[in-house]
């Protein structure tokens, strides 16, 4: 488990149950128990971009319903902005995002 | 009558023959192109002036009607169309939902019918093609363009190019579409090759047309389709399953506990004040919504949406006590602000609602 989709997709997981600093500081030490081989300023830089993923999925959910975008079309556009996750994570950040925005 | 005026009239009978119809955004398919019995069954088999209505999840009308027997062929035509409201695409849209009814592939069904409609909008342009060709070979060649595109399941657009071809029989008096050809006469042929060639590059030229507004007007279609059906269809059977399912979950609060957000950046703000207070809960929290998180990626976008709002519903109603709602910039449309908050102000249950702008 040592590919750069499994450490931004772990990343964007433990990023998804964060909302204050201490919780982001928690999820970033279990990303280093998960990833412990891992250059601090790498897992640091993993994590930011996880972060940064599952606080635009709001963002997403919205633009897909208010322009009627198809997930294709959505998922390509996350895949562009957000690059270096695994599919699984794109569609599970859509999902989420089409949840955020309900 | 004169050449030119043979055009005007081929291009008039032509164009009265199709254009309505792509006007409408109807265009016919035939059994062995698209399943009619996947329409209807077993209503569509016998059909001879069969009209079906189905409605859709959104209660929207679609009309699927017997058009016409191909008198070449012996073969019913259908077309489809929505039942007022002319949308574009609704083949795609209703094999979309044919497939997800019946728990099969929905993208292949779709990307069945897009070949569907490509053909078509092709063998019309080919059709008007052949009635082109028609004039210029003086019924040599038509014919066998003409069997092809009535074959191939473009009768109703076919009837413009057979028009045509009979307009210039009628006006050349020749013996009939596979007559004699008449006198070589150099002028004519080349005058009429030219204007041929001009009636040809008009049907490529809407042939062009066709096709674009085939893949421009099923765009939407498609979003909805799969809006409605990724990323997994599930059966009609699997949602209403989950729908019952909701109704035995549990989505209680403690008192004073039910936090709800709705708009951007809120959900951050709740679970952060959530996560901070003790008994503070927002619906994903609850056991039901745990369950529905970790079960509801397989419906569809729009299927989602209803298993929420039908869980929104007990949330709301066991909500008891002071409720906190981060609601900045929350949307009138969505959610909260159409079923959860009316519950909670009707509700007596709840003394206090704390609004987080």
């Amino acid at each position: 488990m040592n590919g750069t989709h499994d450490i931004l997709d772990a990343a964007y997981e433990l990023a998804t149950h964060a909302f204050t600093p201490p919780s982001h500081a928690d999820a970033k030490d279990k990303l280093h128990e998960q990833f412990p081989s891992l250059e601090w300023d790498r897992l640091v830089e993993a994590y930011m971009r996880g972060s940064e993923l599952a606080e635009k999925c709001y963002e997403i959910g919205e633009k897909a319903r208010r322009e009627n975008i198809p997930d294709q079309a959505s998922l390509a556009l996350l895949a562009k902005k957000f690059p270096g996750f695994s599919d699984k994570t794109y569609n599970d950040a859509l999902s989420r995002g089409w949840f955020l925005s309900r | 009558m004169n050449r030119l005026q043979k055009w005007l009239f081929f291009l008039s009978v032509a164009a009265f023959a199709w254009l309505p119809q792509a006007g409408a955004m109807v265009r016919p398919f035939h059994q062995s192109d698209f399943t009619s019995s996947s329409i209807s069954q077993p209503d569509f088999q016998a059909a001879e002036t069969e009209t079906l209505i189905v409605a859709d999840e959104s209660g929207c009308l679609w009309l699927a009607e017997y058009a016409g027997t191909n008198p070449y062929t012996g073969e019913n035509v259908y077309v489809l169309s929505p039942l007022g409201l002319q949308m574009a695409g609704s083949e795609v849209y209703i094999a979309a939902k044919v497939a997800e009814a019946r728990g099969e592939d929905v993208g292949a069904a779709v990307k069945r019918q897009l070949e569907v409609n490509d053909k078509v909008a092709n063998m019309a342009a080919v059709t008007l093609v052949g009635g082109a060709t028609f004039i210029v070979t003086e019924g040599a060649v038509t014919p066998v363009l003409v069997e092809w595109g009535l074959g191939s399941g473009a009768a109703a657009l076919v009837g413009g190019g057979i028009a045509g071809g009979y307009a210039d029989l009628a006006a050349q008096g020749t013996e009939g579409l596979l007559g004699e050809r008449k006198e070589y006469d150099p002028t004519r042929t080349l005058v009429m090759t030219a204007g041929g060639a001009c009636l040809n590059w008009g049907g490529y030229r809407v042939g062009q047309l066709l096709n674009r507004s085939a893949g421009a007007s099923v765009e939407p279609a498609i979003a909805k389709a799969e809006t409605l059906t990724r990323p997994v269809a599930k059966s009609p059977t699997a949602f209403k399953s989950m729908l019952q399912k909701v109704d035995t979950l549990d989505f209680s609060t403690p008192r004073n506990g039910a936090v709800f957000y709705s708009g951007p950046g809120q959900e951050a703000r709740a679970m952060a004040y959530a996560q901070k207070i003790p008994g503070r809960m927002t619906i994903e929290m609850t056991p039901g919504g745990k369950y529905l998180s970790a079960n509801i990626g397989r419906f569809t976008r729009a299927q989602q949406d209803l298993i929420w709002q039908r869980a929104s519903t007990p949330f709301a109603k066991g909500a008891s006590g002071r409720i906190n709602a981060f609601i900045k910039g929350a949307d009138p449309a969505r959610t909260f602000r159409t079923i959860e908050e009316d519950i909670l102000d009707e509700s007596s249950d709840v003394t206090r609602s704390i609004y987080h702008y």
